[in-house]
């Protein structure tokens, strides 16, 4: 059996069984506190997946998702409080908001071939972003930040308890996971992966490295963007200071304790940096250290992430199997 | 069907190309033959919009080539394969030939997403023909395999496979050959051959005169980025011009010999039929393998190796490409851990130490490939080698040996490694394990890629490391040339040491001739 933690196997089913897992979790504990911090773990994930289609299939080191967050964010609070959008409307155009800034992006950074220029492009990219949205205060009404963005309403019915919030941004994960596994098992995914594997090798066999390249830089930014706006919503009230380079570090984090190029590493990532700093509350003024300390350690022992863990366990057990 | 026409191409002074003219005959199988540095990968490179003509034109099939990139030039019907594989090394062998089957997908973003019925049945068929082309050239049962974990003969019919995905009218070979063995290389040129007779036109590059003319109708020669001459493999083999530049004097009558029975000892080499003629019992032993087991996972590599190198022996090490000799080199050398076993060195158990110890102990591995740093240069490189000795006074007695040694490499001293020739390449990644002071050095592969006048060249070298007293043993696919200059000879066969014996004698035995001496 192909149990490679690249393989469908493990992306397909695991994946779902991950999710599945995280959404009984509201079955047996009905703590808000507990809701709140697996709905931050659901806009995890899908930042998650965006960041990993990128960096984990295609290879590219991109440091400005908090950008492409923010620009979702905004768009949709904007379109919501201003002109009275609604929700369903101002979410697939936050994507597309967020996507256009993707093309804008790599049309430029793309060019130029090697890692650290698309690091140092998407890094002040993002930089930018913030910028504005602090100075540009007619718009992002600057630090005070944007208030009352209202909650999503399907026909007459109003989400507004933290349940239903929990239930909604799993079904957006949900439809966002499917996709994102449909995309990496396509030829074009297969493109990707080609383009990181060897970008000259790629070329001998048709691919077009500055497109596909820029096609899942735009995909992850728009990812990003619905990210963006599902929290804008959830939290109702969203200020710059959340969109800096701390968010952009933290997403790629995600994808590096969860899981490179893998999907249910995407999710194991997206719940693990949304849950451990909160257990690590306890710890006080330690609270930072202790994270980072388990962020290198998970580096030096985990190398493929926490999916090292379940690859292994499962590993043992099939063997333990396959002989008895 | 392809028609270069007075291409030129110069990187910054050095010009690589000079007034190439090169046509291919629809359904011909073309050879492309010439030294080391003569422009064969630059032609195939500006070919494939690699690299840009400086002057010049290219069509293919009467259309205007030179400017398209690579991508498009692929989808035009041109497919190749490098010089240096180029697999997509983290993935299985079947998705490296499956992405290449999709060349031409028309399928589109949203059809993919949402899985429209006519994505889906040509995926079906994008891995109908990824697998056809993996049965083609025999290596479909290692389809869900990783790329990288396939030994190496077996990776370059991978990249021929994933070329023959893109369903190419022409097919652009860069040294196939480079790194097996006659019986490999006798597979390969059935290989070649078949797929001619499915329409392709093939154009290869390759050093080994016995497969060019097993498998090319015509050859061309390049020689410092002119044509020298084209003509049938006789004819280019006969040809005055070529023999002086490519095959080496005295070659003209047995041209598909890498000449190793013609390895000239110089006089630095005098003491090696001293060494010779002593009884290997009275010489003390370095290196002693006693039942050495090696595994990838599972996988069980190497089986109960026993193997001692005595003191100033030159050992051949022989076998098919996955037989297991690299992966016995890097055990040594402590790069892999054995799962059981023992080896002793100078009498001191380094089982298991880590490799910069054995390096420092004079132990010293030449991989495959040479693993020169291209952007030092040689001399630098050369001062790496002595990285971690401290006597500068005798790191420069040795740095003069070396230079002695390889009088090129002096010419070249302050230039960088990557701008090398591969011979001289192959000569400074020798010079550099030398540096080190090495008791015993493991080569791996020296000759591969390398044309035949380098293959002597090379091998002339090892037997003169080996008449300065160092203990050698040395990996080659060319076992006839490794034989006639070492001592003794291993075969290694499924990761096991089934024959062992004086060199003279394996080059003798008829099982030895027909597996890896071409018969």
């Amino acid at each position: 059996m192909n149990l490679r933690p690249d393989g469908p196997i493990f992306t397909h089913y695991l994946a779902y069984v991950l999710l599945g897992g995280v959404m009984a979790i509201p079955l047996f504990v009905q703590d808000p506190y507990y809701s709140h911090i697996l709905i931050l773990s659901g806009i995890y994930i899908i930042l998650a997946l965006g960041q990993n289609i990128v960096t984990g299939y295609c290879g590219q080191l991109h440091l400005g998702m908090a950008g492409f967050y923010a620009i979702g964010s905004y768009t949709s609070a904007i379109l919501t409080t201003r002109f009275s959008v609604s929700f369903w409307l101002a979410l697939p155009v936050a994507a597309l908001a967020a996507a256009a800034a993707g093309v804008f992006v790599c049309v430029p950074a793309l060019k130029v071939r090697g890692a650290i220029y698309l690091v140092l492009v998407t890094f002040s990219f993002a930089g930018i972003i913030q910028v504005i949205l602090n100075q540009w205060v007619s718009l992002t009404k600057g630090p005070m930040g944007i208030v009352g963005i209202p909650a999503p309403a399907i026909g007459g019915f109003t989400i507004a308890t933290l349940t239903q919030w929990f239930y909604l941004t799993y079904a957006l994960v949900l439809l966002v996971t499917f996709l994102t596994i449909r995309l990496v098992y396509s030829r074009i995914g297969r493109s990707f992966v080609a383009l990181r594997e060897s970008e000259t090798s790629a070329q001998s066999i048709g691919i077009n490295p500055a497109f596909y390249k820029g096609l899942a830089f735009v995909i992850s930014s728009a990812l990003a963007g619905v990210a963006g706006s599902i929290y804008a919503h959830y939290m109702t009230t969203i200020s710059p200071d959340v969109y800096g380079f701390n968010l952009s570090v933290l997403v790629l984090m995600m994808i590096i304790i969860g899981g490179i190029a893998s999907i249910p590493g995407s999710i194991l990532g997206g719940v693990a940096l949304a849950i451990v700093p909160e257990l690590l509350r306890a710890l006080g003024d330690f609270q930072m250290v202790a994270y980072g300390l388990g962020i290198l350690l998970a580096c030096v022992f985990l190398p493929r992430g926490l999916l090292t863990l379940g690859v292994n366990a499962i590993q043992f057990f099939a063997t333990r199997l396959q002989q008895n | 069907m392809l028609n270069v026409r007075s291409v030129t191409k110069k990187f910054g002074g050095l010009v690589a190309l000079n007034k190439v003219h090169f046509q291919v005959e629809k359904g011909e199988i073309r050879g492309l033959i010439g030294p080391n540095g003569s422009g064969k990968t630059t032609l195939f490179n500006v070919i494939t919009g690699y690299e840009r003509a400086t002057a010049g034109t290219i069509s293919f099939n009467g259309r205007d080539i030179a400017r398209l990139s690579p991508h498009n030039v692929a989808k035009g019907g041109i497919a190749r394969t490098f010089q240096h594989i180029e697999l997509f090394k983290g993935i299985t062998v079947l998705d490296n030939v499956l992405t290449a089957a999709q060349c031409r997908s028309k399928a589109r973003l949203a059809g993919v997403i949402f899985g429209l019925p006519s994505v889906q049945r040509e995926d079906a068929r994008f891995r109908a023909l990824a697998l056809e082309q993996l049965e083609c050239v025999g290596i479909d049962r290692y389809k869900d395999e990783l790329a990288q974990s396939l030994p190496y003969a077996l990776q370059r019919r991978v990249e021929i496979a994933r070329a023959l995905a893109t369903r190419p009218a022409l097919l652009l070979l860069d040294e196939p050959a480079a790194g097996m063995n006659p019986s490999e290389k006798q597979e390969l040129i059935k290989l070649v051959k078949h797929i001619n007779t499915l329409g392709i036109t093939i154009v290869i590059i390759e050093h080994d005169m016995r497969v060019v003319s097993g498998v090319v109708h015509r050859t061309t020669v390049l020689d410092s980025g002119m044509k020298i001459c084209e003509g049938t493999p006789a004819e280019v083999q006969h040809d005055s011009g070529v023999i002086e530049a490519y095959l080496g004097k005295g070659e003209e009558q047995k041209p598909m010999l890498a000449a190793p029975s013609r390895v000239t000892v110089t006089e630095a080499g005098a003491g090696v039929d001293a060494g010779r003629r002593a009884p290997s019992e009275t010489r003390k032993p370095v290196l002693v393998l006693d039942q050495v087991n090696v595994s990838y996972g599972n996988v069980r590599v190497l089986k109960d190796i026993s193997l001692s190198l005595q003191e100033g022996e030159l050992v051949a090490l022989i076998g098919a490409n996955g037989a297991g000799k690299t992966t016995l080199m890097r055990t040594i050398c402590g790069m892999l851990a054995p799962s059981s076993g023992k080896i002793t060195y100078l009498g001191e158990d380094i089982t298991g130490l880590r490799s910069d110890r054995i390096v420092a102990k004079g132990l010293i591995y030449v991989p495959e490939g040479r693993g020169i740093f291209p952007a030092l240069t040689v001399l630098e490189n050369l001062q790496m080698g002595a990285f971690l000795r401290r006597n500068r006074v005798e790191v420069q007695e040795d740095l003069d040996k070396v230079f002695e040694t390889f009088p090129q490499l002096k010419e070249r001293i302050h230039q960088p490694g990557g701008s090398l020739s591969g011979g001289e390449q192959q000569m400074l990644a020798i010079g550099r394990a030398v540096m080190g002071r090495p008791k015993v050095l493991l080569l791996d592969e020296p000759s591969m890629g390398l044309s035949p006048i380098l293959v002597s060249e090379v091998l002339n070298t090892v037997k003169n490391l080996h008449a300065r007293g160092h203990t050698v043993l040395l990996v080659e696919q060319n076992a006839k040339a490794a034989l006639n200059v070492a001592e003794r000879g291993c075969v290694l066969e499924v990761g096991q040491l089934v024959l062992e014996g004086k060199a003279d004698s394996l080059l003798g035995d008829p099982m030895v001739k027909a597996a890896y001496l071409g018969g």
